[in-house]
C-alpha cells in the first residue's frame, strides 16, 4: 500500500518531468543496506556451508560432520558453553531484574544518573575491563588458576549485566500502573500485585534480556580466556582453535553448528514474545 | 526490475573503469622502473625508529632503500606482519599472496616446502654477507631440516630455501625467590634442572604453560620420555657416544607423534593439567613481572624481556631477579627465517631485490641493530654483533666504561660512556687503559697501582675515576664464557680470545661438574653455550599425524563438567521446564475459568 505522501511526491514528479539519465527512486535507497548484507552476511554462511561440507581438497564430504558428532570433546565443549551460557543467563536476569525494577522508579533513580552509572562499562572495550577484572580477582584471591568456573562466571555476569537491564529498565518505564492500581484495589495483595500483574507485564522485558545475555555468552572468547586462566575452552575457543590449525572444515562444521543453535533459541524464544506482545507488552524487539 | 539491472550494469561499468585505470596505473609505473618488495614478518620484529625510547637511526626499511637507491631508485617496501605461523600458511594456500619474503618458523618453513610452495633461494651462492656472517653451528641446525616435496617427489633442504634470522630455545623462565613454592630453600635451582619440575607438587599452581599446541607438546614428551633422554645422556657424558649422535638420537625421541606417543604424552598432560595455574599466550611474561605466577614456559625473547622488567626499578617497586633454566636432559631449539614463496608473476629484479634485502639484513650492523631493538637473537656473528653482546654482558664493560655511578644509580642522566680511560706513567706520559686488561685478583700487581683518568663521549674531562686495581679487578663470581662456537669464522678485528667473554650471568648452580650449565641469565637465555645447543632438538613438523596431535590437544583443552555444575545445570532445566508447564498449564485454567464465567453471564 502507498502513503499518501508517496503518491503526492509521485505526482509532483510526474509534473516536473525531465529528461535525466539518473532516475532516483526511493526504494533505490536499499540498494547500499542490499549490498551490505549480501557481502557481509549472506556470503559469508554461504563460505561457511561450502567449508562446513568439503575435505581438505575442496570436494564434497560429510567428514566434518562425523568428526563433529562423534568426537567426546566437541560435546564436553558445547555442554560447557551451554552450561556457562545459562549460568550467566540465570544469575544477570535474578540481579538485573530488581535493579532494573528500582532504577526504573523515579524514587531512586533522580534524573537517570544511576541507569547511567550501570550502563557505564559498557563504553569501555570489554577485553580491556576483562584484563582489569582480571587483576581485581587475582587481587580478591579469586584467581582463574583456583577457581576457573567461579572467576569465569564473575567476570561474564560483569559483562553482560548492562544488556540485563536496559531491555528490563525500558519494560518497566512502560509498566501500565493503572493496571497496578487496580489489581491493589480489587484487592489483592502486594505480592499477588507483583506475580499476577508485573511479571507477565515484564515477559517480553526478560525474553529480550535472554536473548541479549545467553547468545553472545555462549560464543564468547575472550572472557572465558583470560578470566580462567585458559583452563575453560567454550565453543568459541574451539573454532578458533580449528581454525588456527588448519582445520576449517571441522571449524566451519563447528561455526554452523553455532549459527544454527543461535537461530533456534531466537525463534523458540519469538514464539513465546510474539503472544505477549498481543498483550500490549514492550520488549526491545 | 529492468531499471535495477540497468543501475547494476551502470555500476559495474563504472568499476570496470576505475578498476582498469588502477591497473594502467601499475603497469605504467612498472614500466617507468618502480619496484616493490613485499615482506611478511612477525609483529615487532625489526627494528623501527623510536627517538622517545633511544633509538634515533630510521627503520631498517627504510636504511634498505637508501642502500639500495643507486641500482634501485624506485623502490617501494610493503612491509606487513601477523601474528601466527599458521596465517603466514593461509596465506600462501589460498594462492592470493604476493609476498616476495616471508618470515615463518621451522616447522613452517618444512611444511611450506613439502607442499612446493617456495622459490629456491640458494644462500650459499646469492647471499655472501649470510654465507659469511652466519653463525656457522646454527645455521648448520637450520640447514640440517630436510623434507620430501611431496609435487616432485624429492628431498630437498632447507639449506637452499631459508635465510636465518632469530634463533632461540623454550625453556623455563622462574622466580627463584617466589613465595608461592613450596620446596626447601636452594632446591629451586636444582628442581629446574628437569622437565619434571612442571609436575612437580612443589610448585602447584605456580605455573604456566603456552596455550600453544607445539610448544606444551614438547614440553610434556621431554617429560614423557625422560628416562630415554637420561640414558642417552649418560651414553654422551660418559664419552661412548660422540655429540652429533647424541643430538640425532635426540631428536628423533623428540620428533615423536605417532599415536602410541601420543597416547603416553596425552596423560602426561592431564596430569600436568591439574599441577599448573593456567595456560597463556602472551599474559606469562608479564604475570610472572607482576608475581602472578613464578614458573613461565617462555621463549628466549619473552624471557629476556621478563627479566629486563623484574630487573628495572622504574617497572617494579622492588626488583628481582628471573632466572632462565634449559633442563639437562633436552630442550626445543627453534629458528625462524626468510624464504620466497612461489609466484610466476616475481620479475627478476623483483627477486634480486628481495636477494638484496637478505643480503642487507646479514650484515653484522645491521643484526646488531635489529637484536638491540627487539631482543632476540640474530644468526648473525660478526664484530658489531659482538661488540653489542659484550656491551650488554661483559662485565669488564661495567668496570671502566660506565660512569662510577651507574652499579647502584640508576639515575639516566649518569648513565655515560666514557669514551677513553688513561694513567699516567713515570715520564707523565698517558697510557690508554681498554678495558679488556681487566684481571682477576690473583694476577693482579699490588705495587702497580696508579690513578685512572677518563674521558667523555662528548670530550669532557670526567676527572680522576679511580685507582688502577680497584676498577680492573674482577670479582670472583665472575666466569669466563667461551662463545666460540657461536662467533667462529664470522669475526674480522677479533681474534678467537675475544669470543670469551666475563660475566655473571651464567649460573652453574645445583651442579657438580662445571662445566655443565642449565640455568642462568639475560646472558645464558640468549647465548646458551656450547653444550646447551648439543641437546637442543629441532621439533619438525608433524606431517600426516598433525591431525593427531591436534585431536589430542583438543582433548587436553576440553573439560568434561564437573560433576556439581552437572547436577546445577539439570536442575536448573527442570526448573525451567516445571514453570513453564506450570504457566501455561495455569492460563489454560483461567482462560477455562473465564469462559465458565462468560457463559454463567450470558
Amino acid at each position: 500500500m502507498k502513503s499518501k505522501s508517496e503518491q503526492v511526491a509521485k505526482l509532483e514528479r510526474k509534473k516536473n518531468k525531465k529528461p535525466s539519465a539518473i532516475h532516483f527512486r526511493r526504494r533505490d535507497l536499499c540498494i547500499p543496506y542490499a549490498l551490505f548484507m549480501i557481502l557481509f552476511i549472506i556470503v559469508p554462511i554461504v563460505i561457511i556451508i561450502c567449508y562446513a561440507f568439503s575435505d581438505g581438497n575442496g570436494n564434497f564430504s560429510f567428514n566434518a560432520l562425523v568428526n563433529f558428532f562423534t568426537s567426546k570433546s566437541k560435546w564436553n565443549t558445547l555442554l560447557v558453553s551451554l552450561f556457562i551460557a545459562l549460568q550467566t543467563t540465570i544469575i544477570c536476569i535474578l540481579i538485573g531484574y530488581p535493579l532494573a525494577y528500582f532504577l526504573a522508579n523515579k524514587k531512586f533513580n533522580k534524573n537517570a544518573v544511576l541507569i547511567t552509572l550501570f550502563i557505564a562499562p559498557m563504553w569501555i572495550n570489554f577485553v580491556l575491563r576483562t584484563g582489569a577484572t582480571r587483576d581485581l580477582l587475582t587481587w580478591m584471591g579469586i584467581n582463574g588458576g583456583n577457581y576457573p568456573y567461579l572467576a569465569t562466571l564473575i567476570g561474564m555476569v560483569y559483562n553482560y549485566l548492562p544488556f540485563v537491564i536496559l531491555p528490563l529498565y525500558t519494560t518497566f518505564l512502560h509498566l501500565d500502573q493503572s493496571q497496578l492500581e487496580a489489581a491493589a484495589d480489587l484487592g489483592a495483595n502486594p505480592w499477588q500485585v507483583f506475580t499476577r500483574s508485573i511479571i507477565p507485564q515484564s515477559i517480553p522485558g526478560v525474553i529480550s534480556a535472554f536473548l541479549m545475555t545467553f547468545m553472545p555468552s555462549m560464543s564468547s572468547y575472550v572472557i572465558s580466556d583470560t578470566l580462567s586462566e585458559g583452563k575453560i575452552t567454550l565453543f568459541g575457543n574451539y573454532i578458533y582453535l580449528d581454525f588456527t590449525n588448519n582445520a576449517w572444515n571441522d571449524g566451519s562444521f563447528m561455526a554452523l553448528i553455532m549459527l544454527i543453535l543461535v537461530g533456534l533459541s531466537m525463534l523458540i524464544t519469538r514464539g513465546g514474545s510474539n503472544q505477549e506482545d498481543e498483550r500490549g507488552g514492550s520488549g526491545l524487539w | 526490475m529492468k531499471k535495477v539491472i540497468k543501475k547494476c550494469a551502470k555500476i559495474a561499468f563504472i568499476t570496470l573503469i576505475l578498476g582498469s585505470s588502477f591497473s594502467l596505473a601499475s603497469c605504467n609505473s612498472a614500466a617507468s622502473g618502480e619496484q616493490t618488495l613485499r615482506l611478511l614478518n612477525w609483529e615487532d620484529y625489526i627494528y623501527e625508529q623510536d627517538i622517545s625510547s633511544g633509538y634515533t637511526a630510521e627503520d631498517l626499511v627504510d636504511q634498505f632503500i637508501d642502500y639500495v637507491k643507486d641500482d634501485y631508485p624506485n623502490v617501494r617496501v610493503v612491509y606487513d606482519t601477523t601474528d601466527t605461523n599458521e596465517t603466514m600458511y593461509n596465506e600462501l594456500m589460498t594462492g592470493k599472496s604476493q609476498y616476495d619474503l616471508i618470515c615463518p618458523s621451522d616447522y613452517m618453513m618444512q611444511r611450506m616446502l613439502a607442499a612446493d610452495l617456495l622459490e629456491p633461494i640458494y644462500p650459499s651462492e646469492n647471499i655472501p654477507n649470510y654465507n659469511h656472517y652466519a653463525s656457522p653451528t646454527i645455521r648448520e641446525r637450520l640447514d640440517e631440516i630436510t623434507t620430501v616435496n611431496t609435487v616432485t617427489g624429492e628431498e630437498e633442504s632447507l639449506a637452499d630455501y631459508a635465510v636465518g634470522y632469530m634463533w632461540g630455545t623454550l625453556g623455563i623462565l622462574f622466580n627463584p625467590e617466589y613465595s608461592g613454592f613450596k620446596s626447601e630453600e636452594g632446591q629451586v635451582y636444582e628442581d629446574m634442572k628437569s622437565w619434571s619440575v612442571l609436575w612437580n607438587e612443589d610448585y602447584k599452581k605456580t605455573i604456566s604453560i603456552k596455550d600453544s599446541m607445539r610448544d606444551t607438546y614438547a614440553a610434556a614428551l621431554m617429560y614423557t620420555f625422560d628416562e630415554e633422554l637420561t640414558y642417552w645422556r649418560s651414553q654422551y657424558t660418559s664419552g661412548l657416544i660422540d655429540s652429533d649422535k647424541y643430538n640425532e638420537e635426540l631428536t628423533k625421541i623428540f620428533n615423536r607423534c605417532d599415536q602410541d606417543s601420543i597416547d603416553l604424552i596425552s596423560d602426561s598432560l592431564d596430569s600436568l593439567k591439574k599441577n599448573i595455574f593456567g595456560l597463556e599466550v602472551d599474559s606469562g611474561k608479564e604475570d610472572i613481572v607482576t608475581g602472578k605466577i613464578g614458573i613461565n614456559l617462555a621463549w628466549t625473547g619473552d624471557a629476556v624481556y621478563s627479566m629486563d622488567q623484574a630487573d628495572d626499578p622504574e617497572q617494579v617497586s622492588n626488583p628481582f631477579e628471573l632466572c632462565y633454566a634449559i633442563p639437562e636432559n633436552g630442550a626445543n631449539i627453534w629458528f625462524d627465517g626468510w624464504v620466497m614463496p612461489k609466484n610466476e608473476n616475481r620479475s627478476d629484479d623483483q627477486y634480486e631485490l628481495a636477494l638484496l634485502w637478505l643480503d642487507f639484513i646479514s650484515d653484522p650492523d645491521n643484526a646488531a641493530q635489529n637484536m638491540d631493538y627487539i631482543g632476540y637473537t640474530s644468526f648473525i656473528g660478526g664484530d658489531s654483533v659482538l661488540e653489542l653482546v659484550r656491551d650488554w654482558y661483559d662485565y669488564r664493560t661495567d668496570l671502566i666504561y660506565y660512569n662510577e655511578d651507574f652499579d647502584d644509580d640508576v639515575d639516566d642522566e649518569k648513565y655515560e660512556y666514557y669514551d677513553y680511560v688513561y694513567y699516567l706513567d713515570d715520564d707523565n706520559e698517558e697510557v690508554e687503559v681498554d678495558y679488556l686488561d681487566c684481571h682477576f685478583e690473583e694476577d693482579s700487581d699490588p705495587d702497580f697501582n696508579p690513578v685512572l683518568y677518563a674521558v667523555f663521549e662528548d670530550g669532557t674531562e670526567a676527572g680522576e675515576i679511580g685507582y688502577y686495581n680497584d676498577r680492573l679487578i674482577l670479582p670472583a663470581d665472575i666466569e669466563e664464557v667461551d662463545l666460540s662456537y657461536f662467533f667462529k669464522g664470522t669475526l674480522e678485528e677479533y681474534s678467537s680470545e675475544d669470543m670469551i667473554f666475563y660475566s655473571d650471568e651464567y649460573l652453574p648452580y645445583g651442579t657438580d661438574e662445571e662445566d655443565n650449565i642449565s640455568v642462568g641469565r639475560q646472558f645464558y637465555t640468549q647465548y646458551p653455550d656450547e653444550e646447551t645447543i648439543i641437546r637442543g632438538a629441532v621439533m619438525q613438523d608433524y606431517g600426516d599425524n598433525n591431525e593427531l596431535v591436534l585431536k589430542m590437544w583438543e582433548e587436553f583443552k576440553s573439560d568434561p563438567l564437573p560433576t556439581w555444575a552437572i547436577i546445577v545445570f539439570v536442575v536448573e532445566i527442570a526448573a525451567i521446564v516445571g514453570v513453564l508447564i506450570w504457566y501455561f498449564a495455569s492460563r489454560k485454567h483461567r482462560e477455562n475459568v473465564r469462559k465458565k464465567i462468560k457463559n454463567g453471564t450470558a
